[in-house]
């Protein structure tokens, strides 16, 4: 079955790079520009990992991380999120509210796919 | 990733406009939590996103700025207006590096050189330099591989994380040959298990080089969970029969802990254990702002649309004449569907094409707070209406001559400090950018609080330079007209913000290239204001459409007065080339001789009163045809030197009209006969 991949980032080529790189492997891909407005792809339909962005205007990160993870139907879905931070602090914070794993900006494609590897198959 | 850079290019281009609007605002109000946000996250998108798409300079420089601006959220610097003022100028140095990723031009390498020392001055991390490159560690292990002892023992809730941990115990056996055993003990019984929880530990024996790949795997594990890696032998224990023969013993004991704890006495070298550090949580509350969900689209396909727009206007004004006189009721319908369809198609994308005022402001923020620090004034910047919309190509071309305006305020209008308040004003002076429609107009206009135009000066100025005789006698307004002319500064010196030889000439050629038109107000001692009057798109024009013999020419409907009908024998009989009109005498053009029309002329004739730089002239037609809106075409090269054409629009027919420039004729008019100033 394809695997459904939600995606939230403010910056627009950010989006495209990731969706770009997830749709050529195969995956489908939804995108909300903040975490405002990934949250209404969580209507109950079926969303197998999100990768989302830490610093973004409206509803950040974290605070999208918490709220998934509040919702019963989305209790356990992996969620990684993009970091620039290499700063041990803001990591803990995100996996304190729950989330997966991590991948660390700048990265290559491939990077990406392996990380994503890691937490969903 | 190519693909990618151009968008790149532009949210940078966009980012650093919203970072130099905050910067601004910040300075001209107190800094708000809030704005220091906004900075660190446009700093810290563009950080990211530059290092992505391979623009080093500018990831690197950004990174040192968001550490800055890190601190400064943490309290733990205090904003300064030393560092808005390095920020600002970052702003203007990473504008120039995203055109020069690779520091090609030797005035960037210097300048991002400088740049960096200043902000490595500001900024108080140590630890920086690392951060950027942590991510590149190197993975290579030249020692040869070694057995290892890997325990995990996830924390309880991992699942709960969106973990996996039969995952980690995958992608071990991807290292090389390993042997696992799961600790199945602490399993409750079957009526007092928790499906979401995690009762195993797995013990594994791997033969692999790095530590480090190993520990990588459980990256994503969490700090409740245990993780033990141990060197047991630099021998491949695992091809050992009798290490096998004693893992397989372990794996069927009813205490696997206790034996392999056993085990491991019996064949480890001395290893220390690494547990991994739980950290306290920080929590950031970040403040909400709206963003206006709109999406990107390049301005080519946007005037592509625009001109197929006006070729659906002018089709289906063909349809219209076609279909004008047919009795098939349902051709009629559909015609004038069509029509209402077309109308509201070219509204909207005459909308689209329409952009705030606002978009170029903050160009002019920057503009008075650079100039008004380098000369020494105190200058508050006002501006209203900035959400006043405006065709982009008539924005696009706005902001030089604005700009230009703005600094022959700061530097001519604006007095400094003690002479204003010698003068018993207000030590602060004013400058009031105010945007605003006027009918189908948008007026734009400039008023300083400053020391106003001084007409003597003007007038002997324009003296000097042989633009008018010595003994003319002009009014104020004609005097303040001179400004506008050729060749004229009365700049006693040239200095280097207004006198850089561009002069309000220029000015008013860009604006009446935009079909603008500009008006100056002047009050000795009192200050200055300059109107810029123009069309709200270039595009469109609303016109009446008049006929001579059988040519039509269209007259914009903004700078028509009046309309009257004469007979023909009244223009014959005019004196010294004026009419007497409501009972004044008014100059006029003939256009049937103008444009050599030898055919003789109808009984009854129009003349339509137009005006232009208060200056009203009557231009004689055959007949009015009516009120059009006209799609206006420019005319091919050949014609660019006709200036009193400013271009042609398709009528319904088919035939073309031209559109004439009424200003371009009465100047022109005006060179060759008096006209009479209202």
């Amino acid at each position: 079955m394809i695997k459904t991949i939600l995606i939230a980032d403010d910056s627009e080529s950010m989006r495209d790079v990731v969706s770009y790189t997830l749709v050529n492997a195969g995956y489908k891909v939804l995108a909300g520009t903040d975490g405002k407005d990934a949250m209404k792809y969580l209507d109950g339909s079926p969303i197998d990992l999100v990768v989302t962005d830490l610093h973004m205007p409206n509803m950040d990160g974290i605070e999208l991380i918490k709220n998934i993870r509040s919702n019963p139907t989305y209790q356990y879905i992996p969620i990684i999120f993009l970091t620039t931070e290499s700063q041990q602090n803001k990591k803990d914070e995100a996996k304190a509210a729950g989330a997966t794993g991590w991948i660390v900006k700048p990265f290559v494609p491939e990077k990406l796919l392996a990380t994503i590897q890691k937490v969903i198959r | 990733m190519d693909q990618f850079r151009r968008k790149f290019l532009e949210e940078a281009s966009d980012l650093l406009e919203q970072l130099e609007k905050v910067l601004l605002k910040i300075e001209k109000e107190d800094i708000v939590a809030s704005h220091v946000e906004e900075i660190f996250r446009v700093m810290h998108t563009l950080k990211g996103n530059s290092s992505m798409f391979g623009y080093e300079a500018v990831s690197e420089f950004t990174h040192y700025l968001e550490n800055i601006y890190d601190d400064i959220r943490k309290d733990e610097l205090e904003l300064s207006s030393q560092i808005i003022s390095v920020t600002l100028s970052s702003v203007d140095h990473l504008r120039s590096i995203l055109k020069d990723e690779k520091l090609e031009i030797t005035s960037n390498k210097v300048n991002h050189e400088n740049m960096m020392k200043a902000i490595k001055m500001l900024s108080s991390i140590s630890n920086d330099t690392k951060a950027l490159k942590e991510e590149l560690k190197d993975n290579t292990n030249s020692e040869g591989a070694s057995t290892w002892y890997v325990k995990f023992k996830p924390a309880k809730d991992i699942h709960r994380t969106g973990n996996n941990p039969l995952y980690f115990i995958d992608d071990l056996s991807q290292l090389g040959n390993v042997f696992t055993i799961a600790d199945l003990s602490d399993v409750p019984e079957l009526t007092e298990i928790d499906p979401q929880t995690c009762y195993i530990t797995w013990h594994n024996f791997i033969y692999t080089k790095n530590e480090d790949d190993i520990r990588d795997i459980f990256l994503f594990a969490d700090a409740q969970s245990e993780l033990v890696v141990e060197k047991i032998s630099d021998k491949d224990l695992l091809n050992s029969l009798k290490f096998s023969e004693d893992l397989k013993e372990t794996a069927i004991s009813n205490t696997i802990g206790l034996s392999i704890k056993n085990l491991l006495d019996k064949y480890s070298i001395p290893s220390q254990e690494e547990s991994t550090q739980e950290n306290e949580l920080a929590r950031n509350n970040h403040k909400t702002e709206n963003v206006i969900s709109s999406i990107r689209v390049s301005s080519n396909k946007v005037d592509e649309m625009m001109s197929l727009v006006s070729e659906l206007v002018t089709a289906q004004a063909r349809l219209n004449v076609l279909t004008q006189n047919t009795t098939d009721s349902k051709v009629s319908e559909i015609t004038e569907s069509i029509e209402k369809i077309t109308r509201r198609i070219r509204d909207n994308s005459f909308s689209i094409c329409l952009v705030p005022f606002e978009t170029i402001v903050v160009r002019f923020q920057r503009l008075i707070r650079d100039l008004s620090t380098q000369l020494n004034k105190n200058v508050k910047f006002i501006t209203e209406g900035t959400d006043t919309e405006l065709d982009k190509n008539i924005i696009e071309n706005l902001s030089d001559p604005i700009l230009h305006i703005l600094r022959n305020c700061l530097d001519h209008g604006i007095e400094s400090e003690n002479e204003r308040t010698a003068k018993g004003k207000q030590a602060q002076g004013t400058i009031l950018l105010k945007a605003f429609y006027t009918g189908s107009n948008v007026n734009i206009q400039i008023t300083d609080d400053g020391k106003g135009i001084d007409f003597t000066r003007v007038k002997k100025k324009a003296e000097e330079k042989n633009l008018i005789s010595k003994e003319a006698q002009l009014s104020e307004k004609e005097i303040l007209n001179l400004i506008f002319l050729p060749g004229f500064s009365t700049a006693e010196k040239v200095t280097e913000i207004s006198g850089r030889g561009v002069g309000m000439d220029v000015v008013k050629r860009q604006i009446s290239d935009l079909r603008g038109e500009v008006d100056l107000i002047s009050v000795p001692g009192k200050g200055t204001t300059l109107t810029i009057k123009l069309p709200l798109t270039l595009s469109i024009i609303d016109g009446l459409l008049v006929r001579i013999s059988d040519t039509h020419y269209i007259i914009p409907l903004g700078v028509i007065e009046k309309c009257h009908e004469v007979t023909q024998e009244f223009i014959e009989e005019a004196f010294d080339d004026l009419l007497a009109l409501d009972g004044e005498r008014q100059p006029f053009i003939n256009l049937r001789t103008e444009f050599c029309d030898t055919s003789t002329p109808p009984f009854l004739q129009q003349i339509i009163m137009v005006k232009s730089d208060d200056k009203k002239v009557g231009l004689i037609v055959d007949a009015i045809v009516g009120q059009y809106q006209a799609v206006l075409k420019p005319l091919g090269k050949l014609y660019k030197n006709i200036e009193i054409i400013s271009g042609a629009s398709i009528l319904g027919d088919g035939t073309v009209a031209l559109v004439l420039d009424t200003n371009k004729i009465i100047k022109e008019y005006s060179n060759s006969k008096m006209i009479i100033a209202i």
